[in-house]
């Protein structure tokens, strides 16, 4: 991979950053905006200008045109609305709310160079360059007025210079910066002005123009630029935050930073900045502005006022319209102020990495098993020094896997955040009004799993906007708000991540439900169900609520499908409803793929390991309870059911001669559609979590089998898939006459 | 009485350049450049009324850009440019501004 790929790579991952910031924002204004208090948090404003500018920014350097032009006029919006030029308004916030979604998808379509939809950005373009038209701001392009009238230029000539000594915290370096932009630099949206800003936050800056280097007018080109820099920065800050302010010019601009090795002094020996600043002034002094604070007009401008305007250290100041590619930027965020020292420092690393980690620690495993079983042999004693060694090993292995675990676990939030979206699209194609509330967007799950929450949680979110709640006419028969609300919860509850979806709408309309699954099939005429029952049909393969397909949620795809990606994920989803109170869509997912929480079964000699999330029960039958089906068929009853038993060593081909015919340990197993069997095993042994080995990476795809871990002594045990095994048993019993013990 | 040359409120990259053209036109003539209503000025804007004020100092020619929006001397402090000579200033660069 080149260094421009790998640029490119992290300007992808910088860009996530900056897009949750910039919907978190956005969504903080909109809340303000229909408040009537915008004015109360202008700096959430600032952050999300941050954002998008940061965003240009980066596009600008690697070309990505669509991108830099959208976020251009995006910015120039939010720059008059924090000039107070063009107000923050819920209709405002309405299209930057989408503006921001087609920045979004404009930074997907650049990830993936995928050609973005033209007439969708076309059109917003147009509305938000119709914002600024209607403030009076537009894009100006009058052309430059010659008027001869004669101007007085003393004003500015008396403006006196305030010298501010910079303040620095105890561990501060000094770092020379020297920034030659080439002519792309501007060519690609960027401005020296703003990386310098940027790097004002991290301390206390001196700029220093070399103007020297400019030629005359007549040896001038505008396409290169000849103005260079001299920056001393004093600052905590390291040499890498330095860096990635200039991260998206790297390619654009010359530049050299240099630790000055004494605070106090210059490597050449010169005046510290503070000491130029002071001896420098002087000739100035007559005629040079100061530069802290917000300058008045230069007419009005006197010494009092400007020693006023210095007196608080300018980098105690909120910073606004600097990129910071190297930080966060959400309203209220740390990076607000200059001082950087409260943020956790973070560092992005390959998922591979940490895989192989796990991997390890899966090998640690195995030796502490081999080296536990040298010591048995050796004879040697329990309380030995040795043995007492190894306890020390494993419990700091156990403590390493642990943290490995959490290195993997990743809060819901952007996930959550990406749900906003949708319910303003879906709000939009239904004409309903919504709102989402979320809760618990900071719990943590494996990283894995959150990718792949994504599409379920996605359609379950339409499916509640689409069918869950009512229109604004519907309810308010009912006695509701006219907006609806979706509330998106998340939390940790034994062990396991409870991701809820509820609404506030109609409930589910079990009578309808059943007529659908009847006429379709699903159920026999007159079948006796449970409400739970008629509400787990919405999960059956082939069922549709609505009469029409919409347009929103019935794309071919049913609740099935997310049943289905749910339970991959080894977790389960179910329903609750109450007529005229709502619907919650609960989904029960593991914490990690990495690790999976198994029962330890033997059967015909073998070890294996079954997932906790597919077992409902384990069960050990009186033999007036098993019945016999057919030629070998088996049946148990349980709870007034009868279902099918599946003998796992039969089913693996294990079973060994001359053993009893019946096992009489069964494990209750339930699969995708509500599936049930009982399979049945010689003895269960403990319940513990394993590590997942993959065997189709390492070996080959075994039918029945999902993947190998390797237990406490070294052995592997083979992790058994109970949707395969009931699949090749041939059951075809539908949940509806099965699934009576909601 | 000199020229004034009146600049827009948008000094981007593209105004840098119609800029250069314009001032490169008016060689040898006094000159003064109204930056009045300027809000936004790029770095380029500003580095091409560099090369002017040199020019014209060279050729002996009175030359002044006056006056100054805020956002425009903001700007000039920011990049470490005394806006009253268009020569290095040494000064903190400002809080707050607008440029992008």
């Amino acid at each position: 991979m080149s260094g421009l790929d790998e640029l490119r790579i992290s300007f992808f991952q910088e860009c996530e950053d900056l897009l949750d910031s910039l919907g978190e924002g956005l969504r903080a204004m909109s809340d303000l905006a229909a408040a009537g208090n915008v004015d109360d948090d202008i700096e959430t404003v600032h952050a999300v200008f941050r954002a998008v500018h940061s965003i240009k920014g980066g596009a600008g350097a690697f070309g990505l045109d669509d991108l830099v032009t959208f976020a251009h006029l995006f910015e120039t919006v939010l720059d008059e609305m924090r000039g107070g030029k063009v107000g923050i308004t819920v209709d405002a916030m309405h299209v930057l709310l989408r503006a921001g979604d087609m920045l979004s998808d404009l930074v997907a379509c650049a990830r993936d160079g995928v050609t973005p939809d033209c007439e969708r950005m076309g059109q917003l373009l147009a509305e938000l360059d119709a914002l600024v038209d209607g403030a009076g701001g537009g894009i100006d392009d009058a052309p430059f007025e010659f008027v001869p009238t004669i101007v007085s230029v003393e004003a500015i000539e008396t403006i006196d210079i305030v010298e501010v000594a910079p303040e620095t915290g105890l561990g501060a370096s000094n770092y020379s910066i020297r920034f030659a932009p080439k002519g792309e630099l501007y060519g690609t949206g960027n401005e020296p002005l703003a990386l310098f800003r940027a790097l004002q936050q991290l301390g206390d800056l001196t700029v220093q123009a070399d103007v020297e280097s400019v030629p005359l007018l007549s040896d001038f080109d505008p396409s290169e630029p000849r103005l260079r820099w001299t920056l001393t920065l004093a600052t905590e800050a390291t040499r890498e935050e330095i860096e990635a302010v200039f991260e998206f010019v790297a390619d654009v601009a010359e530049l050299g930073i240099e630790a000055l090795p004494d605070p106090g002094k210059r490597p050449d020996g010169g005046d510290t900045p503070q000491d130029r600043t002071h001896a420098d002034a002087a000739p100035l002094r007559d005629k040079a502005q100061p530069f802290s604070g917000d300058p008045p007009p230069a007419a009005d401008i006197d010494e009092t006022h400007a020693t006023e305007a210095t007196s608080e250290p300018a980098a105690d100041e909120p910073q606004a319209g600097l990129p910071e590619p190297a930080r966060s930027a959400g309203p209220g965020s740390p990076s607000a102020t200059p001082s950087s020292a409260a943020a956790p420092a973070t560092i992005r690393v390959n998922l591979d990495r940490v895989d192989r980690l796990i991997n390890l620690i899966g090998e640690l495993v195995i030796m502490e098993a081999m080296l536990s079983q040298a010591i048995e042999s050796a004879g040697l004693a329990s309380d030995s020094d040795v043995s007492n060694g190894l306890d020390g090993i494993k419990q700091l292995a156990s403590g390493i896997q642990e943290s490995v675990m959490a290195i993997r676990a990743q809060p819901l939030k952007p996930v959550f955040q990406r749900m906003h979206r949708i319910i303003r699209e879906a709000a939009d194609a239904t004409g309903k009004q919504v709102r989402l509330v979320t809760v618990g967007e900071t719990t943590e799950v494996d990283k894995t799993v959150i990718e792949r929450l994504v599409d379920p949680l996605t359609h379950m979110i339409r499916n509640s906007v689409d069918h869950g709640l009512e229109d604004a006419a519907g309810r308010a028969a009912s006695g509701k708000p006219e907006t609806g609300t979706i509330t998106l919860s998340a939390a940790h509850r034994s062990g396991r991540v409870i991701i809820e979806v509820s609404d506030d709408g109609a409930g589910i309309n079990r009578e309808r439900v059943r007529r659908i699954a009847e006429d379709k099939g699903l159920v026999a005429p007159g079948t006796a169900l449970t409400a739970g029952e008629i509400d787990n049909l919405l999960f059956t393969p082939g069922f549709s609520s609505k009469d029409e397909v919409s347009a929103l949620s019935g794309r071919g795809v049913g609740l099935d499908v997310v049943r289905r990606e749910i339970q991959a994920l080894g977790g389960r989803v179910t329903i609750q409803s109450a007529a005229g109170e709502g619907t919650t869509f609960t989904i029960a997912l593991p914490l990690t793929l990495a690790v999976l929480e198994g029962m330890l079964v033997e059967f015909g000699g073998e070890m294996m390991v079954l997932p906790l999330s597919a077992i409902l029960e384990t069960l050990r039958p009186s033999s007036a309870t098993i019945h016999a089906i057919g030629r070998t068929g088996r049946v148990v009853a349980n709870r007034g059911e009868l279902i099918p038993i599946i003998d796992l060593a039969d089913a693996f081909g294990v079973a060994e001669p001359g053993e009893p015919e019946e096992r009489d340990v069964l494990l209750l197993v339930e699969c995708e559609a509500g599936r049930r069997a009982a399979l049945a095993v010689d003895v269960i042994h403990d319940q513990r979590q394993v590590v997942i080995k993959s065997l189709e990476e390492n070996y080959g795809v075994i039918p029945g089998i999902s993947a190998a871990t390797i237990l406490g002594d070294g052995r592997i045990a083979l992790i058994v898939d109970p949707e395969e095994i009931i699949a090749s048993a041939g059951l075809d019993t539908a949940t509806p006459q099965l699934a009576a013990n909601e | 009485m000199d020229d004034v040359l009146k600049l827009p409120e948008t000094m981007d990259v593209a105004r840098a350049r119609t800029l250069f053209d314009d001032l490169f036109r008016r060689r040898g003539t006094p000159l003064t450049i109204d930056a009045s209503r300027v809000e936004k000025a790029s770095a380029l804007a500003v580095e091409v009324m560099v090369a002017s004020a040199r020019q014209w100092r060279s050729d002996g020619i009175s030359f002044a850009i006056a006056p100054m929006s805020d956002a425009m001397l903001e700007t000039c402090g920011g990049l470490g440019l005394d806006p009253g000579t268009f020569m290095p200033a040494h000064a903190p660069i400002a809080k707050e501004g607008g440029a992008r």
